[in-house]
């Protein structure tokens, strides 16, 4: 029988028995499955030891416990899976034995394992939900394309090679004349399992070899490789962490910015097959430990494995790709911020485009002087400020400001704008037009409002035939007006809620006439709550001021007059707000 | 597992082992083996040319039987191992501890030097 796929499983009871049925288990399959004698002997033996040290060690009570066998058979490969749920035993953590100088010292303890280790092509270990999983493999032999090939004396002949003796020359041109790893050193060995580079590498070929890499603990934050900086080893984490920067680590780019290195990964791979010096940093993170193989360790030992450059490969690819995916994302960001700012710019491009930024404003209106002036704070700013005859006496006139900064109040701030364009011009001169606007614009707020944004606003429409204002304000600053041969003061304004929180507010409406050559100016409260290094606030006081001392002037003496007093009282210190002004002198006809 | 002794001229004993040095063959032949390689000094000479296996336990019986009889102050080689069971006895380096002979020449030899 030589089916190419077959599982077969045993099931055994941990006592001394185990070990013959489950050798006897292994020789019957492999007379059926015609795995011939060697690899049947290396299964009996590999079976015999693991289950004698299950049955001797794995357990501390006296009930029955199971040990479970599992032969799997491949095209290519046979393997062995042994299985038991006693205490946690990784074979592959076991130190070398070291081979007795005299038969009174010599002791056979560990050399189950050590033989497994040996006779096994490729030995793995796995602590599974409890249980502890040892997995043996080998080529399968007598499969049609493989006769001849016998890979499996490789291991065992590599091995009769004498392990490298002392004294040892090292990398760096120093000598190494005696082993004075402690046994904690030998022991790390175990982590030969979990390295990256030696995954379904056979134990035997390497563990010799390894054996004699020197192990090295590294302070916190050590640069183990810095751009520029020959490197002499391939070294290989075997606990904690390396980060890989490519930047100069705390000086540039984010925190996030590296390549993290983990525990079975190596590092310095590339400087050693180029022969080039390292290309980035490589910082140790705390309880970092490494095992260094020198280039020529490397080059001659390591790589000539066949599934050592397999392995090397893969990880270079994945590696790759990893790199790659971060170079993609860095442009991508960079690309993307780069559009952001091109599209701030044209959103403001287009808030200012929307804003009627002419002066003088109505040049054909002899009746009226009118003149609007905006300084944004930001790229983008909320607030906006608008004047248009709705017919060919009627002025409508709005300013407002729309809470908030950035895009979303850009956005708000436009759509504002929008309405009261569309707003005011319908139904024009009908009962309670400028109380309707002024709801509509609130309720279009008021809805849809999902980021909670409101807006204050004041509108007003003069009539322009008899110097009639009637205005309706929505938590907006009250307008100062300056009346011809008075004292500035601000206007009277029914209060009404901010924009944008109640749909259903009504709004009452001001009105108040205008007399010949009365001024007034509409202003956001970035002109009032503007501050000085004191954190003092501009004030109505000083607004009025200035404006009593403006009297005399245009409506663009007046603006120019108030951002003067400003400049003055604020001094160098930055503005956070936009400062909006709107000035507005009513002449009257003839 | 079966063990039989007879002895050879030149003062050596000649110890066949014949079948299996598991668990059991280990179980079966520790005690008359130790009793025929420890009791008193002696040429041993222990052919494992029927041993199809042996397993560590195995051979922790053989070098008690060569560290019993090194302490008496006799000699005890082995010869004949298949293929298999030498490479398992020099991976567990017992031939770094006790002659491993080919045949019974050069056990014989190895004894008597």
């Amino acid at each position: 029988m030589h089916s190419a796929h077959a599982r077969r499983s045993l099931r055994l009871i941990n006592d001394s028995g185990a070990i013959s049925a489950a050798s006897a288990w292994l020789r019957t399959l492999g007379e059926s499955f015609e795995l011939g004698s060697e690899l049947v002997f290396r299964l009996d033996l590999c079976a015999s030891e693991l289950v004698a040290n299950i049955v001797s060690y794995a357990f501390e009570d006296e009930a029955p416990h199971t040990v479970a066998l599992d032969l799997i058979l491949e095209p290519q490969s046979v393997k062995l899976v042994v299985a038991d749920d006693g205490r946690e035993f990784d074979p592959l953590a076991l130190p070398e034995p070291v081979a007795p100088a005299t038969l009174e010292e010599a002791s056979v303890g560990g050399l189950g394992v050590h033989l497994v280790r040996q006779f096994a092509d490729q030995v793995s270990y796995e602590r599974v939900s409890g249980r502890n999983q040892v997995t043996l493999a080998w080529p399968r032999p007598g499969r049609p394309g493989l006769a001849g090939r016998a890979p499996i004396r490789r291991g065992v002949e590599r091995r009769r090679k004498p392990a490298a003796g002392f004294p040892l020359a090292c990398g760096d041109g120093t000598r190494i004349d005696a082993d004075r790893r402690s046994g904690g050193d030998r022991r790390a060995l175990g982590f030969i399992s979990r390295i990256e580079l030696f995954r379904d590498v056979p134990y035997a070929l390497i563990e010799g070899l390894l054996a004699h890499c020197p192990q090295r603990d590294y302070p916190d934050e050590y640069v183990v490789l810095a751009p520029g900086v020959p490197n002499e080893y391939v070294a290989l984490v075997l606990d904690g962490r390396l980060r890989v920067h490519l930047d100069a680590p705390g000086t540039a780019g984010q925190p996030g910015d590296y390549t993290p290195i983990v525990a079975g990964e190596c590092a310095g791979e590339l400087s050693i097959i180029d022969g080039e010096p390292a290309s980035a940093w490589v910082i140790a993170e705390p309880g970092t430990r490494l095992l260094l193989i020198d280039g020529h360790t490397f080059f001659s030992e390591l790589l000539p494995l066949p599934r050592v450059a397999r392995n090397l490969l893969g990880m270079m690819a994945a590696r790759m790709r990893r790199t790659n995916h971060q170079v993609v994302e860095r442009i991508r960001n960079s690309m993307l911020l780069e559009r952001l700012q091109s599209e701030m710019r044209t959103a403001q491009e287009i808030q200012t485009g929307m804003l009627p930024m002419r002066s003088p404003m109505f040049p054909e209106h002899m009746e009226i002087e009118c003149e609007a002036n905006i300084q944004q704070a930001r790229e983008v700013g909320g607030d906006l400020f608008d004047a248009f005859f709705i017919d060919e006496k009627r002025l409508f006139v709005a300013i407002g400001d729309v809470c908030g900064k950035g895009m979303p109040a850009a956005l708000l701030m436009m759509r504002t704008l929008t309405t009261i364009r569309s707003e005011a011009g319908r139904k024009q001169g009908q009962k309670g037009h400028l109380e309707r606007v002024m709801e509509r614009i609130n309720r279009k707020l008021a809805l849809n409002n999902e980021r909670m944004l409101f807006a204050s606003l004041f509108i007003g429409l003069l009539d322009t035939g008899n110097g009639t204002f009637r205005y309706a304000s929505a938590g907006h600053p009250r307008p100062a007006l300056l009346r011809r041969g008075a004292d500035c003061s601000l206007l009277k304004v029914p209060g009404n809620p901010i924009a944008g929180i109640d749909p259903a507010i009504s709004y009452t409406l001001g009105e108040t006439r205008l007399g010949r050559g009365d001024l007034l100016l509409l202003y956001t409260d970035g002109v009032t709550e503007a501050e000085n290094v004191r954190a003092e606030q501009f004030g109505d006081a000083r607004l009025l001021a200035t404006l009593n001392g403006a009297s005399k002037g245009s409506v663009s003496d007046a603006i120019a007059a108030v951002r003067d007093a400003m400049r003055l009282f604020c001094g160098n210190h930055p503005q956070a707000d936009d400062v909006t002004l709107l000035a507005l002198r009513y002449l009257g006809h003839g | 597992m079966k063990m039989d002794s007879q002895p050879l001229d030149g003062g050596i004993t000649l110890i066949r082992l014949d079948g299996r040095l598991d668990i059991e063959g280990a179980q079966t032949v520790d005690q008359p083996f130790t009793y025929a390689t420890s009791t008193h000094p002696a040429r041993i000479a222990v052919d494992l040319s029927d041993v199809s296996f042996v397993a560590s336990i195995g051979i922790r019986t053989l070098l008690s039987g060569a560290r019993g009889q090194a302490s008496r102050g006799g000699k005890l080689v082995l010869f004949g191992a298949q293929p298999m069971v030498r490479r398992v006895l020099h991976t567990a380096g017992v031939d770094q501890l006790l002659v491993l002979c080919d045949d019974l020449d050069a056990a014989r030899k190895a004894l008597t030097d």
